[in-house]
Order: C-alpha cells, then structure tokens, then sequence
C-alpha cells in the first residue's frame, strides 16, 4: 500500500536545473516503489494544465502570475484554492516541497497543514545571514517549517546551516544526498590518453558570482602561462559570460580557451567527456551534484573546500584547494595535472564507484523511510489548529510571531470559506495511473 | 566562523531607515490633541503638529495599503484565472512547445518503454493514450 504523494516546487521541466531533475528521479523512483506522485509546478510558457509523464507521472502546471527568476509571487493565501483542490482531487497523504527560494512549495506546506496533511519539505541550497534576501527567506522559512513534520537536507553541510536558519528541532532533519543516473553519465569507452592530446580542464557551471567566475577568470591566464599542454572548455552561461569573453580576448586565449554558452543537460556528458579535470571554482554549493555527475564520467575533480562538497565525494577523486582563493586554486589546478601526466590515478573505475554511492532507487528508499518516520512519530494534536498557532507564537521574535499567528488566523478564515464555496464533496476524484499488472 | 562586518553600513542603514519611520509613525499618531495639550507643552506640541500633514492621513494610508493588499490578492487570483487560463478547448492543454511526446510504433511497444518504465529524458505521454489508459475499461 503506497502513499500518495505531492512534490510541490516552482522550478520544474521545462527549466533545467539540479532542483528540477530531483524531483524528477525521486518522484519516477517513488512510483516505482509502488506509491503515487504528482508534481505541481507553475505554468511555463504554454506549457499549461495538466501533463502525464513516463510511468505515468502526473503534473500539474498551475497558470500562476510569474514575478522573478520563475518564482510566482509570494503572498502566503494566493495559492490555497488551486492547491486545496489538487489535494482534495488526487486524496494526497504527504506533501512533499523541495527549494526554499520557492513560493509554491513553502505555501503548499502551509496549507497542507491547514488541511491536516502530512508535510516533508527538502532543502537544496545553503543561505547567508547577512542581506536582506537571505533574512527574508529565512523568516519566510522559519514560518512555513514550524509545523511541518520532516526535513530533508541533501548534506550535513545544510543540515546545519538549517538548523541555525530556522531553529528547528534536529531530530526532524535527515540528510539525503542527491544521486545521478551514472548511466547517463558514463566515461567514453576508450579513454583519451592526456599525455598525448595535452589536459583539457572542463567547467561546467551557471556563470553567476556565486560560482566562482571570478576565481575562474584570473585562474585561467594563471594556468594557461603556467602550462602550454592544457586547455579549458568553459560551458554555462550567466552575467558573467562578457567577463569572461573579455578575459580571453585580454590574454588572447582564443585557441586554448573554448567558451561554449549554455549546453543543454542530455549534452553534459558529451562535454564532459573531452576531458581530464573538472574544476569547480564555487563559492557556495550544499550539495554540489555536477561534481557527482563529472567523476562519473571519470574526470579528476578540482575544487574549493566549500559547503557540502568535502563529504561529497572520497578523496581519491578529489583534490581540494586549501582555501577559497586563486592561488589556492591555482596549487589545486597544478597537483591535479602532475597527477594525471603521471598517470597514476585510475579514473576509469569512478563509475562504477558513484553508481555503487549515489543511485535514486536508494535515495528514494531512503525518502520513504522518512515518510515512514512521520507516521510512527506522530501525535494526534499535530494538525490540531491550536496547537499550531501556539507552535507559531512559540517563534521568533516579538514582532515577526504575532504576523506569524496572523497569518495562520486568516488561513483558517480562509479554509472555511473554501469550505463553503468549494464543498469537498463537489470535487471529484481523479483516477490513479494503474500499476502494471 | 569569524564575524563579518563588511556588510555593517547596509545593515545599519536599514535599522535606522525602519526605526525611524516606526518612531515617526508613533509620535505623529500618538500626540496629544490642541484642546488636551497642558500649559507646559502648548507650544512645542502645537509646533510640531503644525510642521506634520494633517493626522488624518495616518488612518488613510494605513486603510490605503490594507486594501490595496486585499485588492492585489483578489487582482492576482482573477488575473490567473481569467488571462492567464487558457480555455477548455485550448490546444495548450493537450500539447506546448517544450513538450516531448512518445511516439512508438505499436501500441505494445508505448506500454513497454513509456506507460509503465520511466524514462531520463522527460517525455510527456500522448493525451489520447492517457485517456485509454485511465478510463479505457468503463
């Protein structure tokens, strides 16, 4: 006997992304552990209402107005009617949000609650304390996560930053990792000899700040001067691009640097294929999955010690700079290329090693030991409206709970009027995609 | 970790800016009226209720934002349902631009390697074999 689940999130297909594949391979492994999911995702483009997916994978594109970045507008009540219906319709259990940057997922939780549902929010990135972005979503998760029943976070790394984000109870928070399909991801079948060909440095990467793109540009002429045999193939784009391109043209790096724009996911692989190291300048990763999908492909991994990205990989296919700057980076880079012109690291196992590490049918097996968590946990005043306005005014400081147990009153004001103008008895119940038989 | 302080200029600006409209919003709505002013004050209060608009705005800006809150709430749910909804008989709700549909030969082979196997790439099922599927037996 499955569950049924809801993935909530903002970002999914068609935007490519870390996030959007997650829900992606955990939802297709969830059915196929024999429970019943559904995404629910706004609208993108024309891409609108609902659309069935391989192995019946159901998704919901809500038209919902857009405000920035594919984030609907934020403003706590907006999405309760779509929402409730789509609970109501497809008898969901749990509902399950990935992304804090989200709105739909952060409001989907809150009105799960509301509706006494069970709630288990993933968390992919790690925030700052310091501007008012980070504090404005940190208050905005404080909110959504005091009543919800399980957190996941996808390393230690984020466990902690969570834990000092929002102040939730540790023991509510698990730690599963992302995973790749190492399938898709395999290193060619006759492996380039680098000693021949000259090192190609791979860099594969959204090129916003956060990444590193500034480490990046005053790396690249670094290296280039410091060895004539390598060459970097930089793929992602980003506001950074033009600083990049102006590198480049500065050091007249045309022939050794090939700056390639954005490359679609199904294209990665082959990119990373022509390849010896992949180097990961960032400056802030919680998990770091390029890194999982680039050793796959048996590349050396080359990057900073930042975030979740020591635990993510062992350290035979790893080498780390010391701290988060060039030269650092630079002394990185070096030992990387002395060790694969000696040849005397065997990149061509790492495949089978990352498919052994990170596969979805455990990750989702893992997911589904917490969702089993929150039923062997549970107290009957979980959902209880009272209780969990006291849980709300329990928060935070003296001003932000009092808008905090506002907002929870005006959410049950809404829930009876649904209740009168939408009765649950009207909606009717869609059918389950059915199993093979 | 170490303390940072690089953003310290940005934070203080912020806590004045807000401080200061709190303040202002308290001693502007809070001061005594000209018939309740006691000798002592008469001339400083009246001084700086004359200097200050008038202390109806108070009510009319704060009523003003709670209603333009409510009005972009209902504003927002009518503009999702009336433009950005496409009709029933839209061909957006069968099939989009993004979209990747399976096509397979024969039926069988639809079943085989996209109705009940997923897939890595993220390929949508043709609407008219969903409706087989799900209401193909009653």
């Amino acid at each position: 006997m499955g569950y049924n689940i809801a993935m909530a999130c903002d970002f999914f297909y068609p935007q490519l992304g870390g996030v959007e594949f997650h829900i992606y391979h955990l939802s297709q492994n969830l059915i196929r552990l024999g429970h019943s999911v559904v995404v629910i995702t706004h609208a993108y483009g024309d891409r609108v209402g609902v659309r069935y997916l391989t192995n019946g994978l159901k998704v919901y594109h809500v038209p919902y107005f857009v405000l920035h970045r594919e984030t609907t507008f934020p403003n706590v009540f907006g999405t309760f009617p779509v929402i409730r219906n789509i609970l109501l319709r497809e008898q969901i259990d749990i509902v399950h949000s990935h992304g804090s940057a989200s709105t739909f997922s952060l409001e989907a939780i809150f009105h799960a609650n509301t509706m006494g549902l069970k709630t288990v929010f993933t968390d992919h990135s790690l925030y700052g304390f310091s501007n008012i972005t980070a504090i404005l979503v940190n208050k905005l998760l404080t909110f959504t996560l005091t009543n919800t029943d399980k957190v996941i976070c996808v390393s230690h790394t984020c466990k902690d930053n969570m834990i000092v984000r929002t102040d939730i109870d540790p023991r509510r928070i698990s730690v599963i990792p992302n995973a790749v399909v190492s399938e898709d991801f395999s290193p060619l079948p006759e492996k380039r000899t680098a000693a021949k060909n000259g090192i190609v440095i791979v860099v594969i990467s959204r090129l916003y700040p956060n990444k590193g793109v500034d480490l990046l540009t005053r790396l690249i002429p670094k290296i280039c001067s410091l060895h004539k045999d390598v060459s970097f193939i930089v793929a992602g784009d980003g506001p950074k691009f033009v600083e990049l391109q102006q590198m480049i043209e500065y050091c007249r790096l045309q022939e050794r640097v090939n700056l390639m724009g954005s490359v679609p996911h199904e294209k990665v692989r082959d990119v990373m294929c022509q390849g010896d190291i992949y180097l990961h300048p960032s400056l802030t990763e919680a998990f770091g999955t390029v890194l999982v999908e680039a050793a796959s492909c048996g590349l050396l991994i080359v990057s900073t010690r930042v975030g979740g990205i020591p635990e993510v990989l062992p350290s035979h296919m790893t080498v780390h700079a010391n701290e988060t700057s060039v030269s650092s980076l630079v002394e990185a880079t070096n030992e990387g290329i002395r060790q694969i012109r000696l040849g005397k690291i065997e990149t061509s196992s790492f495949n089978d090693e990352i498919s052994k590490m990170y596969n979805w049918v455990d990750v989702a097996e893992r997911t589904v030991n917490v969702y089993r968590g929150i039923y062997s946990d549970q107290t009957p005043e979980d959902k209880n409206w009272a209780i969990m306005v006291k849980k709300f005014f329990k928060r935070d400081g003296s001003w932000a709970r009092l808008l905090y147990v506002l907002c929870a009153i005006v959410e049950y004001f809404i829930f009876f009027s649904l209740e009168w103008l939408y009765p649950k008895e009207d909606i009717d119940l869609a059918p389950k995609w059915p199993h093979r038989v | 970790m170490t303390e940072d302080y690089s953003e310290e200029y940005e934070w203080f600006a912020y806590y004045i800016t807000v401080t200061s409209i709190l303040v202002f919003i308290i001693v502007w709505s809070l001061l005594p009226n000209e018939s309740a002013i006691g000798q002592l004050h008469n001339g400083l209060f009246k001084a700086i209720l004359e200097i200050l608009p008038q202390r109806n705005w108070v009510i009319y800006s704060q009523a003003f934002i709670l209603m333009g809150m409510l009005y972009t709430y209902f504003g927002i749910l009518m503009y999702n349902e009336d433009v950005l909804t496409p009709s029933l008989d839209d061909l957006r709700t069968i099939t989009d631009s993004k979209g990747k549909v399976a096509i397979a030969d024969s039926e069988k082979k639809l079943i085989d390697e996209y109705v009940f196997k997923e897939t890595s790439a993220i390929i949508d099922i043709p609407i008219m074999d969903v409706c087989r599927i799900l209401y193909g037996d009653k």
